[in-house]
């Protein structure tokens, strides 16, 4: 499988992180390019990063999740290749709220068949919500039109990150080629 | 015998199944096997994907006729969403691997427990066994690999058929009882190609299953499409629920934060 996706080098991948405020986004990001995560602090416009990984070149976008900036993330859709969906596992009372938020993305035109990965964010969490009560609660087993897989990992620790990366890429480089 | 099934899917089948692509759920364990066959039907070679833990789809056509496989992750603790998905297919490909006899009771379990779902009934059940040993193909029962790999296990050492399959399954009395026709293939998944040239066995099974379909359309049909309805107004009204809840959550943080 990395032979193959290696024999085409930088693919441009344009990922599109969104959650709401808190959610870890901007810790994952980081992580992501291998960056310190101790010092961060709530988004207010938007962040970019390039990370290379199996000769993909992902074009990462970080948007901030504030209620009041949320309309804005519209502006973000276009050309998106995978959506990357951020989740506070351990915020139980805001599951409903990040339901009806992913559901909306879902009836975005812009965003119709893109490929979701929803990473239950902060497993290290002891009170966080396994996986499994996670899809059950968020609006994924409705999707038909769209692949999806849900992801449990600590944006802080950096487990569970690049499996749930590698899956999008294996999708998207299946349906791209 | 290629050539042969697929002129029988040519034939022509029901009129208006032909007009739309049949949903058609893939389930068994996890490490089944059921990634890589969905992929490989629709062209795909990946011997060695992720466990799924979620939802994809696999378009392709067989004949004329165009179909949607859902292939769905079979883990203990991702099982608990086949059921959303159980009201719209029109079929189930139970995939099983049949070397991993330390796991047919589970196995067992799992399949009686989904043939005890309302929305199975009289649906087809197509099951794919196959050994996983490398290599192997159950028509060449002579492997050397499999007395290899089964030499710890002395009392299984031979290759299971059908027959034994059914049996161990116990298969045959839930599957009458629910009145799904069945039927059993073994293959291999990873000793043929991809698209067209899979496992001419895999191929004959989707043959058999179409023509099923196409025989008791309107039967399914309607059963599919009522039963659709039901699970399409249940979700809307969980939803409708859930914002109600996200508002109130809201409000009260709202007002909290005001204090
Ligand atoms: N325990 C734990 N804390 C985390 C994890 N990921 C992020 N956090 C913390 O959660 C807080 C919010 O993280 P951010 O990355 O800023 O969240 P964000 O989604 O970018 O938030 P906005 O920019 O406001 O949309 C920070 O204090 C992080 O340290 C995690 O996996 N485990
Ligand atoms: N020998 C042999 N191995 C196979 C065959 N099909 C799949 N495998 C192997 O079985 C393993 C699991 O395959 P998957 O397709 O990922 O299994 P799955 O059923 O999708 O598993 P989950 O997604 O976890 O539910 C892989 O290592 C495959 O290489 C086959 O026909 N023969
Ligand atoms: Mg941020
Ligand atoms: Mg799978």
């Amino acid at each position: 499988m990395l032979r193959r996706l290696k024999s085409q080098p930088d693919k441009e991948l344009r990922i599109l992180l969104l959650g709401l405020d808190n959610a870890g986004k901007t810790t994952l990001l980081k992580k992501l390019a291998s960056e310190d995560v101790s010092h961060i602090t709530p988004t207010h416009g938007f962040n970019i990063k390039s990370v290379s990984s199996n000769g993909f070149k992902l074009n990462v976008w970080d948007i901030g999740g504030q209620r009041k900036i949320r309309p804005y993330w519209r502006n973000y859709f276009e050309n998106t290749d995978v959506l990357i969906y951020v989740i506070d596992s351990s915020d139980r009372k805001r599951l409903d709220e990040t339901g009806v938020e992913l559901r909306e993305l879902f009836d975005e035109e812009k965003l119709a068949g893109v490929p979701v990965v929803v990473y239950a964010n902060k497993q290290d969490l002891f009170d966080a919500a396994p996986p499994d009560e996670i899809s059950d609660s968020l609006e994924l087993l409705s999707l038909r039109d769209r692949a999806w897989h849900i992801q449990a990992c600590s944006a802080l620790t950096g487990e569970g990150v690049t499996e749930g990366m590698e899956w999008a890429m294996k999708t998207v480089g299946r349906k791209k080629k | 015998m290629f050539s042969l099934c697929y002129t029988c899917c040519r034939r022509e089948g029901n009129r208006e199944a032909v007009t739309k692509a049949l949903p058609i759920a893939v389930l068994g364990l996890d490490n089944a096997g059921k990634t890589v066959m969905s992929t490989g039907l629709s062209g795909e070679k990946d011997h060695n994907p992720a466990p799924t833990v979620g939802f994809s789809n696999n378009d392709f056509k067989i004949g004329k006729q165009q179909i949607k496989l859902m292939d769905l992750g079979g883990g203990k603790r991702v099982r608990s969403i086949w059921k959303n998905y159980l009201s719209e297919i029109y079929g189930i490909i139970f995939v099983i691997d049949a070397s991993d006899s330390e796991r047919v009771t589970e196995c067992r379990e799992v399949l009686n427990e989904l043939l005890r779902d309302q929305r199975v009934r009289e649906k087809p059940i197509l099951l794919y066994v196959y050994y996983n040993v490398l290599g192997f193909h159950p028509n060449k029962k002579q492997s050397p690999l499999l007395s290899y790999s089964l030499a710890n296990k002395q009392d299984k050492a031979g290759a299971m058929d059908e027959m034994d399959i059914c049996t161990a399954l116990h298969v045959e009395d839930t599957v009458f009882k629910v009145k799904c026709p069945s039927r059993i293939e073994l293959c291999s998944a990873i000793s043929y190609g991809t698209g067209k040239k899979v496992d001419p066995a895999i191929y004959k099974g989707l043959c058999w299953m179409i023509a099923i379909i196409h025989q008791r359309w309107e039967d399914l049909d309607s059963r599919v499409k009522r039963q659709n309805e039901e699970h399409k107004a249940e979700e809307a009204r969980k939803f409708e629920e859930k914002k109600a809840r996200a508002r109130l959550n809201k409000e009260e943080r709202e007002a909290r934060e005001r204090e």
